[in-house]
Order: C-alpha cells, then structure tokens, then sequence
C-alpha cells in the first residue's frame, strides 16, 4: 500500500437483476430465499439441453435513458447498464453539477456482446445460396443494405461505459474490462485503484452482461458448462452441493458510485461501505492457487486478517470442478478460521451474469452488511466430499458488521478479489 | 516524480509491414506500405477491398510453445508471437529471483474472428418461415451441429492475456480490456500504475486485434470510416494529407515488458525507456463522433505531460492516432495545437498508421513501440502519402521521409470509438 493512498467509499447503488429491478427490490427477494431462474421466455429455446436461465423480466430501460433516440444504438447489455448506473447515480443523492468532471471516471467490466441475429437475417436471407451459404461477392453487393449503418457500435464491450459517460457528462478516466466472469470485481477495483492515486475523484463502476441469447447459450452449451438438472429451474443452480453439475446463465447489471472518502463525508453521503483492498490473480495451471492468491492478496492490501472477515461471497458457480478449486482456496486462505467465516454464493439465487457477476454479487454484500443479514446458498443439501469443509451459510443468518471478501473468477483463470467494510 | 518509476525492457511486434520488431522498425524508416488487397476472405465486392494483413503467418511460429493453437483465432497467435519476442528481448525470466506472483499481464485485446460462414449458415437454416423472422430452435440444432466451442471461447477477448500468463509464467495481475482503438495504450497506462504502486514488479503489457473478417469489414464500412481507395491501395492511408479518405485496417500486435526501474537496473537488463506519462480521459459526448474541440484529447496529453512533469515544449515526437479520416486528423491537430500554443509547429508529428493501418486494439502498442525504436537510433518515422496540405492540419507532419532528430522525450496518442483517449509519454533515462 502506498502512503499516499485515498480512501475511497461507496455512496450509490444501482442495480437490475433477475430477482427485479432496483437495489432494494433485488435485497428483498434475495433475503427471502427466491430465484430468478425460470425456463427461457425472450426466446424459443428448444434445442438447448439447458432451457432455463436467470431473465431480468421487469425492465423497461426507456424510464432510464434521457435520450430516448440513443436507445436504438444499444443492445440489450448497454440498455441494462444505463439502469443501473441512472439508479446508482440517484442512491447517491448527488449534485452532479457539484463535482468536476475531468475527475469522474466509468469503469465497467463487460462481455462479448453477441449480435442480435434478426438483425442481420435479412441480410444473410438475400445472400445466400441454394445451400444456405452466404456468398460473400453477394454480401458485398446486396448485403449491406439490410444492415443498420450503425450497426457494429451496438455491440462493441466499451459502449456501456462510453453511453454511461455520455449520459453523466463524466469526463474522467473511462476503461471497460473484458476479463469473462472476473471483469466486473477487477473494473471496480481498478476504478478503486484510480481514485486512491488521485486520477479521480468520483466513479461510476460495476458491469453488465446478457448471456441470454441464442448464440451465448449454444457456446456454453458446446463447453458442456450447462447444468442438466433443468426441473425444476429454481433448484438448478447448487454451490458446493454434492449434486452440482452446471452453472445456469443469466442476466444482469449492478453500478457503484465511488467517491473519494473525504469528499463523500463533506457533502454528508450515506455510505455504504469502503473498499479496503484489491487483489487479483491468474495462475491458470492451477486455479485454487490462483484464488488464493487474488483474494490473499486483496486481504493483506486492506490490512484485514480473516478472522476479521463477517463473510465471504464465493464465485460459487456451480461446476464440478469450479467449486472445488475454489474450496481448495478458500480453506488455505482461511486456515484454522476455515470453520468460523460463513461463506455464501449469491448465484444460486440469480445464475451467472458473467461479467455482471461480481458487481451484482457486491451489491448483494454490501446490502446485507448494511440489513445485518446474510443470504443462504439455495439449492444446497450437503457439501460433496471431494472439497474442504466450508462453514456455508445454509439458512439466512445475521450478517456482523465487519469486513467481506467478494470473489470472482473467470473461466479460463483470472483471479479478483475485492475487501469491502463498514467506514470507520 | 513517482517512488516507482516504470522503464521498458523488452520489445515485440508483428505487422503488415514485418514479423518482428527490426522488420517493422527497417519498414517504417523506408517510408513502407504494408497495405494490399485483402487475401483473408472474399472481399472483391465490398466497399473496402484493401487492408494491412499479417502475410505468411501460420500456426508454425508457435507451435514449438505448448498449448493447442488450432482453435485460437489470429488475435492470440500474434499475441503470442509478439509476447515471445518481448519476452526473451527483456530476459526477464531468466533474472535471478523472478517471483512469478510479481509479474502479471495487462493487454488491451481484440476479441477473436467469429466463426462467419458457420454463423450464417446456422441463420440461414434458421429462416424458414418465408420472411427474416429466425427460428430460434432451428438456429439452434444448426449451431449446435456445426460451432466448435473451444473456438468459440477462444473468441473471449480476455483469453490473450490467459495465454501469455501460461506461457510466461505471469501469474500477477491479469487484466485485458477493450477500449476501442484506445485499448492497448490504455493497458500500458494501467500496467504501469500497477507497477508504481507496488501490485507487481513487471508487467507484460500490449495489444493484439484482428478484425479483417467479413462481420469487422461490414461494421466500419457502414459506418463508411473504412477509406474505399482500392485502386492504389498503399497510397489509401493517407493521414493529414487533404485529400483522405478514412482509415484502413490492420492487424497485428505490439507487446512491451514493463519493469519497477530498481530492479530492471539492479538485474542488468535493457532499458529502452521509461514510461513517465499516462494520461486517460473520455469526451462524453457521443458514441459517434469525437468532441469537435477535441476536449477530451486536449485534457488527456495535458494530463500525461503532467504526470510526467514536462511542459509541451519539452517534447520533441509525437505519434499521432492519425488515422487518415477527416475528422480524426483535423480534431487531433487542433487538440495539439491547443496544447502547444505557439509551439505546435515546430513539434515534429508523425502517423506510422499511413505506413502500418490501423490495427485497432493493438495500435497503441505497436505504435509506442515505434516510439521506442525511434528514441533508440534518434530517427522520426514518416507520414507517408503526404501530398496535398490541408489548411487545417497545418503542423509539421514529417511528411514522406524519416528524420533524424534527438528525441528525449516523445508522446503517443491513441484515441477510441466513444470518445476514449490516451496519451503516453516516454523519456530517456
């Protein structure tokens, strides 16, 4: 840590989910034990073994975006950050006039935003042959016409944080995160990173993605990391369950708005906590090593021992392997308080946003340190034997006001790990 | 002055114009155009039928490395290829006492080559109710016949960086992101604070993109930001000069090592420079168009200066974005102009993307490599095709032929769809 380092708290939260719309909404439902996993409906999934998905179904992104003429230029991934980030902005109850610009940084951690395939059907209808190739002489003859000119901006990853710029006039440093299922938790702790140096003073940071679509959904069904235990839909998802054998996808996006501490205290924010340390980590021979490592890391930048720790929100995705390794991590780090830090794993009630995960999973932890209650992993009957032995959080319990570690981690190994506590 | 500071030892890169970085390096200095008729697909009947390709490439020059390439798309062999070079440049590893956890990776990286023809296919089996409406279960029993998963994950654009963590033994901070044409300037910048501050000791930072595929070429054609000079196509980048037209495509990658200064010095190593500015802002003012003041472009070079504690007249190269388009080449001039005052004439500038394209993702960190070789041998690389002066690009272009000139401190520019900017500034130690 650098003598120099700002503190920097978090003073707004904006959330859309498939457990609804709106931070608060998203708490209520989750501490209730629901799950937004349901059988696909904005689409006809047949033909997929794993029919079912976490759907954000209560959105309209129109009450969230002032320009209404730029909705056109966004796919379904931007349309949700901008509601997250409008709600984020507003929980923070700031006078945006009142902050400098040139100092207001977006951070957002995004996917691979597939296209939306009616959208170039046409094209592909007045191009291809006999034997539904497309001939590429045709394409660039007649293709083009079937296209909306503006068609590739709606789908580039830095557009959600570039129309969230856009919207808040934040002038300062702008980056979006492509690092699959970690990118959210590493572009909030690089925002984080940002303003402890002094680049900037205010940020909007999270993530945003939308697996929930034909060609997402046929990529992870071809990685075999769907599960097959599709019915009932809500009973799917199962963390560290000795029955586990697949992720569900979902949808998603949650926003942080960050502001240094000092700055937050003077105009009298509400805050909801601090981010005390950043770690992150990619090892991809081992992944348990690398877990370790990120949130080891993180640890010993916030300066926090894990007996400290009132909980940590796992990845926790669901996979035979996955969640093992992360036990293995879980379990050195925790050394002989391995049986006394409960551990909870949010996407058993919501799926994996991918690379909303961690941004939402934040929210998720933050809103119960702030209610003093912590969620249950659903779904779960017993431990499998092949893993540690966790203290898993079973049933909603009080959750202490003390620090938590939130974990991500993507498929193909990059480790993040961020420490959130209450402001002392 | 920062506690840390961060120098560059070790460099690699593969281009239109060469495989390596002294190919490259002797190509720019010659005033060479890498740019030629497309070859990667069927590209006769579109708009824009000229790109720079990586010619002669195959999976040969990495299959001594392990790991299965035959599902990694273009983007990650070029990775791969540049991030060998950079690292054996640098003999990191070899240093005593090379802590694996110290050293991470930071690429501003493209994302993969979709699968085109199988993709459309799998649409085109799909409309099967006589309009363009697709049958999703159609789609998806053709899709799920005909894509192969591992190369479709492959396309991630986090994977570059997964597989130079493999390789080199990088298990630090991992991080990619996607900031446009920004992207891979804007992971040298954050590499380099991960340094200063202490997350790591080294870092191998840089950009890897190709997007001369069919759905890449279609996109910045219709957003007709593609110049459509195909009758003379190395005379189609044509940065600055009146009579441009748009910006043409490339591909390839630059990556660089990034040390804390101490210890590269301690070790013996290299050094090339060291990176002493970054500055990184937005526009926010519309995903299509760069802010006509150049606002944010303006404040990005203001800030790099600062953080390297220089005034403008301190620096004698910038490497502008350049990128032959109108709007780029006029809003960037008067960016500089504003920054420079008075000065900004007698401010060498130069766009190597007149010689190279424009490879996107990767151009910043191709393009501060060029910086780099231009420091080492005190020659500024030209702007080619510069013929007819545009009253309002009115700066000194070093137009047509290399220069030599002392150069202790150089700027470059990379700026990004949705108005994302950044500036770096390298010094002599």
């Amino acid at each position: 840590m650098s003598k120099s380092d700002r503190r920097v708290v978090i003073t707004g939260l904006g959330a859309v989910t498939p457990l609804g719309t709106g931070a608060e909404l998203f708490w209520q439902n989750l501490i209730a034990g629901k799950s937004g996993v349901r059988t696909i409906q904005s689409f006809d999934p047949d033909g997929i073994a794993c029919p079912i998905a976490a759907e954000v179904r209560d959105y309209d992104a129109v009450k969230f975006v002032k320009q209404r003429k730029t909705l056109k230029l966004m796919s379904r991934d931007i349309q949700l950050a901008m509601g997250g980030a409008f709600m984020a902005v507003q929980d923070a109850g700031i006078d945006l006039d009142s902050i400098d610009k040139l100092k207001f940084g977006v951070n957002y951690g995004a996917g691979l935003i597939a296209t939306e395939i009616g959208e170039i059907s046409a094209a592909v209808r007045a191009t291809a042959n006999s034997a539904k190739e497309v001939d590429l002489k045709a394409w660039g003859k007649e293709g083009f016409g079937h296209l909306f000119p503006l068609w590739m901006l709606k789908y580039l990853p830095n557009m959600p944080a570039c129309h969230v710029s856009i919207a808040y006039d934040a002038q300062g440093p702008n980056n979006s995160i492509t690092v699959g299922e970690a990118s959210s938790t590493l572009a909030i702790g690089e925002a984080f990173r940002v303003i402890q140096r002094g680049t900037a003073q205010t940020f909007i940071a999270g993530g945003t993605d939308s697996r929930i679509h034909p060609l997402s959904m046929v990529r992870l069904a071809l990685l075999d990391r769907l599960t097959k235990r599709i019915s009932p839909p809500e009973a799917a998802i199962r963390p560290f369950d000795h029955r586990r054998d697949g992720t569900v996808p979902g949808e998603g996006t949650a926003a942080l708005f960050l502001e240094e501490w000092q700055a937050a205290r003077q105009r009298g924010a509400k805050i909801y906590g601090e981010i005390l340390g950043f770690g992150s980590a990619c090892n991809p021979a081992s992944p348990s090593d690398s877990l370790a490592s990120a949130i080891g890391t993180a640890l010993r930048d916030a300066k926090i021992q894990p007996k400290d720790l009132g909980h940590i929100s796992a990845v926790g995705i669901s996979g035979v392997q996955e969640d093992r390794d992360e036990a293995i991590a879980l379990a050195e780090v925790l050394g002989s308080d391995v049986n006394k830090v409960p551990i909870t794993a949010y996407k058993s009630s919501i799926g994996s946003l991918s690379a909303a995960s961690g941004a939402v999973e934040l929210v998720a932890s933050l809103l119960a340190m702030h209610h003093g209650q912590l969620p249950a992993i659903l779904n779960f009957e017993k431990q499998s034997a092949d893993m540690p032995k966790l203290r898993l959080v079973t049933s909603p319990e009080e959750c202490p006001e003390k620090p938590f570690v939130s974990v991500s981690r993507s498929y193909s190994g990059q480790c993040a790990a961020l420490v959130v506590g209450p402001v002392s | 002055m920062h506690d840390r500071r961060v120098v560059i030892t070790g460099i690699g890169m593969i281009t239109p114009i060469g495989h390596d970085t002294k190919s490259c390096w002797d190509a720019l200095k010659r005033g060479q155009s890498g740019i030629d008729y497309i070859t990667l697909f069927e590209a006769s009947e579109f708009p824009t039928k000229i790109a720079g390709e990586v010619k002669g490439l195959s999976l040969k020059s990495v299959e001594d490395l392990p790991g299965d390439w035959k599902d990694c798309g273009r983007n990650i062999i070029f990775a791969v290829h540049a991030g060998r070079q950079a690292i054996k440049d640098s003999g990191l590893l070899d240093s005593p006492g090379y802590d694996p956890k110290r050293c991470g990776v930071y690429l501003g990286a493209g994302e993969g080559t979709q699968d085109f023809q199988h993709f459309v296919h799998a649409i085109a089996k799909s409309l099967i109710r006589g309009n363009d409406e697709p049958d999703f279960p159609k789609f998806i029993e053709e899709a799920m016949h005909d894509l192969n998963g591992r190369m479709e994950f492959e396309q991630e654009p986090g994977m570059s960086s997964v597989h130079l963590a493999r390789l080199f033994n990088a298990h630090g901070p991992n991080l990619s992101c996607l900031t446009a044409c920004a992207a891979s300037s804007q992971a040298i910048g954050e590499a380099t604070e991960l340094i200063r501050r202490g997350d790591a000791d080294a870092m191998i930072a840089g950009g890897t993109h190709s997007m001369i595929h069919p759905l890449g070429i279609t996109g910045f054609n219709l957003l007709t930001a593609l110049s459509t000079q195909n009758q003379d196509p190395k005379r189609a980048s044509r940065p600055f000069d009146k009579n441009r037209s748009g910006f043409v495509i490339a591909e390839g990658s630059g990556v660089i090592i990034l040390e804390e200064y101490e210890r590269a010095k301690a070790r013996g190593a290299r050094i090339y420079a060291e990176v002493t500015g970054y500055g990184t802002t937005a526009d926010a003012f519309r995903v299509t168009d760069q802010h006509p003041t150049g606002r944010g472009a303006i404040t990005c070079m203001r800030d790099a200066l600062a953080d390297a504690g220089l005034e403008p007249g301190d620096i004698h190269y910038i490497n502008a974005h350049g990128t032959s388009t109108e709007v780029n080449d006029r809003v960037e001039t008067a960016a500089i102009r504003e920054v420079w005052q008075e000065k900004a004439k007698q401010v060498p500038i130069s766009s190597t993307k007149s010689m190279m394209g424009h490879l996107i993702a990767a151009a910043g960190a191709v393009e501060l490599i060029t910086c780099l070789m231009a420091m080492q041998e005190n020659v500024i690389p030209p702007t080619i095709n510069y013929e007819t002066p545009d009253p309002e690009c009115d700066l000194d272009y070093v137009p047509n032929a290399a220069r030599e000139a002392k150069l202790q401190h150089v700027l470059s520019n990379s700026f990004g769809f949705g108005g994302q900017n950044v500036s770096l500034v390298l010094s002599r130690l």
